[in-house]
């Protein structure tokens, strides 16, 4: 009776992976075809929408300043974040569930609306069409995710480890950075590289805020989709997904798998 | 001028905790000497870890004030007061090594490398955990992390050991271990130390002297036969041991002087006994007697089990109480049955005489 569950199981879980890994190897597939425009199977091997993409100065830039907005975005929202769930998590305040549910807001919002509110807002403070700006939206929109996992880190941590701290000798900045920090990390890293990845591909609010210099690497994708669409973009997209395999993997495997030690 | 040995090494003066309406801690005020151990000990809620955390820092009193020697410390930050505290669940750091645990508060004090090297080696020697320096604390049994634990303070030579329920998470076996094995560690360094437990077996074993605490306040402060043989209060009497209370009071004078209890049971009292409204026998004074002894009081026992080492009967008297009675189980002694008539006595002298 086990073995017969057993293998439904297995039948049922290769069934879940091809239909979410299906479509990656397609647009992995057609980046190497010969013909004009995306086809599967590809007809033919080539290197040369790899070339079209790399010798793309327009594309290059785009990607950089995606790559700057996420890091610089990242970095703001694990800051903020860390220390809102700190709060959170630590002390008892008035309007405590008030604010809570503030600072997560922005995740429920349509991305419509929040871009619309920004543009108004950002207009008016001189910050549209401003990598500042693009930064404080993206901030904004990340921050939540932050905030859930480090509050999701803080929920199972012992307070009274930070209180051996204090007794031992350590003064707050210590005990903050030498014991709260570390086994908070997995929680911290979980949300930059979340925080990371939904900056790098933000487009609806992106949109709103974007000025003629401020092309980001999913615009430049969108506004290429519509008046052509040649396998550039697939390559574009492989290349995102090695770097993925090269760079998050690891981090996801070393700090947020489940089977860590 | 005080002399300096009859300064305490800890001092609480009228400690309180009051949070919003709740009073967590009334008016505690207690001297610990040098080198002494003393147990605070009472059921949960009773305010005894709230008084621990306020001498280590970590809850500011409502009011009053701790002193440790002559220094006034209540505004100290919990790192500047030279206290080390042992957690109820270790609070090992689990991303740090045995010997990072240890030495992370010698490099909070500024301790030169090699003299943080020879007391992490002094310490891990102590507790016998040398061999396991560069485990994590995740690797260790719950002895070895509370082993880690009282290391990792007693390489600070602090002036002060705190406990707060430090054996409560450990297996039966090895927490009777551990008690001896704290006791040596505090006896040998000669530091002063005080001890949080709900267990009274742990607080009679360990402790030098008990606080017994109960809705925040101290019901009384003694030897660990003190409070056992001469508890002062009900609550006292009935948290520590079994006991048998009879309600009732005390009438007549010299020889004649009896208790009547509110059952119309008469018992005998000792010459120049107070008055008292509550009389308490603990359960092994008393004996199974002849008949005709003095005093014997006749009753059926209804109730017979083996408690580990004795036997425990309850005697029910014709007066409608119920007594307790234990006895060592030996092969010459008589076992008695459910059912059987019986005849109890004890020497009038250990009764215990309340007013409350």
């Amino acid at each position: 009776m086990h073995d017969v569950s057993l293998s439904m199981l297995r039948v049922v879980n290769g069934v879940i992976l091809l239909y979410l890994l299906a479509p990656i190897v397609v647009v992995v597939a057609t980046a190497f075809g010969t013909s004009p425009y995306p086809v599967f199977p590809p007809a033919g091997l080539t290197l040369h929408w790899f070339d079209r993409f790399l010798s793309s100065p327009e594309l290059i830039q785009s990607t950089r300043l995606s790559a700057a907005l996420g890091l610089v975005s990242t970095l703001c929202a694990t800051t903020l974040g860390t220390l809102a769930a700190l709060a959170l998590v630590r002390y008892r305040f008035r309007g405590k569930a008030s604010v809570s549910v503030l600072l997560l807001s922005p995740i429920l919002f349509p991305a419509v609306v929040l871009g619309l509110a920004l543009l108004v807002a950002f207009t008016r403070a001189g910050l549209a069409q401003t990598f500042s700006g693009l930064v404080a939206a993206h901030t904004v929109l990340i921050t939540p995710f932050v905030i859930r996992l480090v509050m999701a880190s803080l929920a199972e941590f012992d307070s009274s480890i930070e209180e051996a701290a204090r007794n031992l000798g350590a003064g707050r900045l210590r005990t903050f950075f030498r014991v709260t920090l570390p086994i908070i990390r997995p929680g911290l890293l979980a949300g930059a590289l979340f925080g990371f990845i939904i900056s790098f591909d933000e487009l609806v609010i992106t949109l709103f805020l974007a000025g003629p210099g401020l092309q980001t690497l999913p615009i430049r994708i969108f506004a290429s989709i519509e008046y052509s669409s040649d396998p550039t973009i697939s390559a574009i997209s492989t290349c995102l997904i090695v770097a993925w395999l090269l760079l998050g993997v690891p981090v996801y495997m070393r700090f947020l798998s489940v089977h860590r030690a | 001028m005080r002399s300096p040995d009859t300064i305490a090494e800890l001092r609480l003066a009228g400690l309180s905790k009051i949070y919003g309406n709740v009073t967590a801690v009334h008016e505690v005020s207690l001297d610990v000497a040098h080198g002494e151990f003393v147990a605070l000990l009472g059921p949960s809620g009773c305010g005894k870890t709230t008084t621990l955390r306020m001498i280590a820092g970590f809850v500011p009193p409502t009011s009053g004030e701790v002193f440790l020697g002559e220094a006034n410390v209540t505004q100290l930050p919990p790192d500047r007061r030279n206290m080390g505290m042992v957690f109820q669940n270790y609070a090992l750091f689990p991303h740090m090594t045995v010997r990072a645990n240890v030495e992370f508060g010698l490099k909070c004090h500024r301790l030169q490398r090699r003299e943080r090297d020879r007391r992490i080696a002094e310490v891990l020697d102590l507790v016998g955990l040398d061999a396991a320096a560069d485990r994590h604390p995740r690797q260790l049994s719950g002895g070895q992390q509370q082993r880690v634990a009282l290391a990792r303070v007693m390489a600070l030579r602090p002036r002060l050991l705190l406990f707060d329920e430090p054996l409560s998470n450990l297996d039966a076996k090895l927490r009777i271990q551990m008690r001896d094995e704290i006791r040596r560690l505090q006896r040998q360094s000669g530091v002063a130390a005080v001890f949080v437990t709900h267990d009274q077996e742990e607080a009679m074993t360990m402790a030098d002297r008990i606080v017994v605490m109960s809705k925040g306040r101290i019901e009384q402060i003694g030897t660990p036969a003190d409070i056992y043989d001469r508890p002062e209060t009900r609550f006292v009497a009935d948290f520590i041991g079994a006991a048998n209370f009879f309600e009732g009071v005390t009438r007549g004078t010299g020889p004649a002087r009896v208790f009547c209890c509110r059952s119309g049971l008469m018992l005998p009292l000792p010459l120049g006994a107070p008055d008292a409204t509550t009389l308490v026998i603990r359960p092994e004074r008393i004996a199974f007697v002849t008949d005709n002894a003095q005093d014997a009081l006749r009753g059926t026992v209804t109730r017979a089990r083996q408690i580990v080492a004795f036997m425990e009967y309850i005697v029910t008297l014709p007066s409608g109480d119920l007594v307790i009675v234990q006895a060592q189980r030996r092969a010459v002694a008589p076992q008695m049955s459910e059912g059987d008539a019986v005849a109890i006595a004890w020497p009038a002298a250990d009764s215990i005489l309340l007013t409350s």
